[in-house]
């Protein structure tokens, strides 16, 4: 079963912001509403070895998904060709049960951003598709010749990241460019870390070295 | 966290409905046979009762879905075995139950049958009809339609007990809720759904019981008067299970509230779910118990809703998850 989601280096990332406006431009997201967004995590530690790094957040693509499981009609599902966690827009009634189900989401939908959000004009939920619609058949291994070749395409936010963090790719398959970031991560002994929540198995990856920052998850 | 109240309307009037609908059930059980026929009108008159009121609930949820006319896809999807979809089951499972109840009453008990020939017009004419339908309808009914009402009786306790459990279970089934993940919370639910629908049962009770007593219906006054030692009786059982049913919310309630991050609703949640809710509720319920009255049972309902409509706001108010440290 794939295990498609992005990677992220937090080593790398500047908190720049590209990737939340590269995202907004390709889903047509209005103001006030993202799929990813980057939070600051806030400096800790003593003056003058005081670390902090930024987290850009989005659909973690959990391995048991419970959005997909509380859903009642059938509108949040899994990709049957590729298992990406996605929502058919055209079915979803709103009714926001899922965003109670998804551990990074208000369940409310007050509280913005939020991995899920509720899209008050289409009233539909909405959230990261990973982009599907370009990359369904891709490896992650972006061709540089060529970006709109579908069997290496990488999602906007991946390609627009101003300073190389993001990677995407299936981490069962070894040869995907997510896995390779992962794989060289490992062998350098760099820490590999995901947000954790209770009931839920992320995919999504993050790496930070411990001489960069410590691992504080989503802070406080 | 703002309180999804469409939702907290729905668990308050479908698991309140379906308690009602339940002690309907556990009374045509119960009931002696010389009192059946007011009986039958008292579960006629819960029946539709319970019927309307799970149906409201169900509207309010109409009231949360962005899409309604999208609704049938959650009929589709049924098969899923989400949370919701079994709760949606239960609601329709429900529904039928009551239906089927209603149908079974009007053929197993005389009086009711009366009531659909006379209608519930009120005067002397209206009435006799009533009374000329019931007896025919009554003697006919006691023969084929017995089974039937006991039949229909543990479908309708067995509905409510589905209902009011899914309205709770439906929010400890999602792992990733983390201030949800207790069965503290289905248990709590259950028992303060059926509560609600018991105290109104007594109500009902006592309201038409009284007004058969006072003429308004001769024979159904005078069953009454042949049996008033088994009436009391069954008055006495349901207040007992009411007090049973109230000891269980607050221990639930009791449970939840030490799970839950209740944070500055702290005492609000335990003044009024356990104290009001549960305390109170099961003092009305003794009262009942140890001297009839239909006061004690408004007292029990009037403090039931409050603790269940606090319990099931509960659920919004501390549920903030990891959500707050989500913000950029
Ligand atoms: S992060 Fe939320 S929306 Fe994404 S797969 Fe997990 S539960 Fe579903
Ligand atoms: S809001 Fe849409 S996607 Fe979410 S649970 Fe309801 S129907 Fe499913
Ligand atoms: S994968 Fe696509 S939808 Fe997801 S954050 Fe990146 S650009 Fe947005």
């Amino acid at each position: 079963m794939a295990k498609r989601t992005l990677v992220i280096d937090l080593d790398r990332c500047s908190g720049c912001d590209s990737c939340v406006v590269a995202c907004k431009f390709e889903n047509g997201i209005g103001l006030g509403n993202y799929y990813n967004h980057v939070k600051p995590i806030n400096p800790a530690g003593k003056h003058p070895d005081i670390n902090m790094y930024w987290l850009p957040i989005q659909c973690q693509q959990c391995e048991n998904s419970p959005c997909v499981a509380a859903c009642p009609t059938g509108a949040s599902y899994r990709d049957p060709d590729n298992n990406v966690v996605l929502i058919d827009k055209e079915t979803c009634t709103g009714c926001k049960t899922c965003l109670a189900a998804c551990p990074y989401s208000d369940p409310t939908g007050a509280v913005r951003p939020s991995v899920r959000w509720f899209n008050e004009e289409l009233g539909v939920m909405e959230k990261c598709t990973l982009c599907n619609h370009l990359t369904a058949t891709s490896d992650g291994v972006e061709n540089t010749e060529d970006t709109t070749d579908a069997a290496h395409a990488v999602p906007p936010c991946v390609h627009n990241c101003s300073c190389g963090a993001r990677s995407f790719g299936d981490l069962d398959d070894p040869a995907s460019g997510a896995s390779k970031v992962l794989a060289a991560a490992e062998a350098a002994g760099r820490g590999i870390h995901t947000i954790e929540a209770e009931g839920v198995t992320p995919a999504c990856k993050y790496i930070l070295s411990a001489e960069i920052a410590d691992w504080r998850g989503l802070g406080e | 966290m703002a309180v999804q109240w469409p939702i907290v309307l729905f668990k308050l009037l479908a698991g309140g409905g379906a308690g009602l609908l339940g002690f309907a059930g556990l009374a045509a059980l119960l009931s002696h046979e010389a009192s059946r026929p007011w009986l039958a009108r008292v579960n006629f008159a819960a029946a539709i009762t319970s019927l309307v009121l799970v149906a409201a609930g169900g509207a309010c949820v109409l009231l949360q879905v962005a899409k309604p006319a999208q609704i049938m896809a959650v009929v589709r999807n049924i098969s899923s075995g989400s949370p919701i979809s079994l709760e949606f089951l239960a609601f329709a499972v429900t529904l039928a139950a009551g239906v089927i109840f209603l149908l079974a009453s009007r053929v197993g008990g005389g009086e009711t049958a009366g009531e659909a020939g006379g209608g519930s017009a009120v005067g002397v004419a209206a009435g006799e009809t009533g009374v000329a339908g019931a007896a025919a309808a009554g003697e006919a009914g006691e023969v084929g339609g017995g089974m039937a009402v006991k039949i229909a009786a543990v479908l309708a306790i067995a509905a409510a007990l589905f209902m009011g459990f899914m309205t709770g279970y439906s929010h400890m089934a999602m792992p990733g809720t983390t201030a949800w993940h207790t069965p503290a919370i289905p248990v709590a639910f259950l028992a303060s759904a059926l509560l609600l629908g018991g105290f109104l049962y007594l109500l009902l009770l006592g309201l038409i019981r009284g007004r058969a007593a006072v003429g308004g219906d001769a024979a159904a006054a005078a069953a009454a008067a042949r049996t008033p030692s088994r009436d009391i009786a069954l008055v006495k059982i349901i207040a007992i299970s009411l007090a049973a049913l109230a000891a269980l919310t607050i221990i639930a309630a009791v449970v939840y509230g030490l799970f839950a991050p209740l944070g500055d609703f702290a005492i609000a949640f335990w003044l009024l779910v356990p104290v009001i809710g549960g305390a109170g509720s099961l003092v009305a319920a003794i009262l009942d118990w140890r001297r009839p009255a239909s006061s004690w049972a408004m007292l029990g309902l009037v403090a039931a809703l409050i603790g269940a409509c606090v319990l099931r706001v509960t659920l919004w108010l501390a549920n903030t998850g990891i959500s707050p440290l989500l913000r950029g």
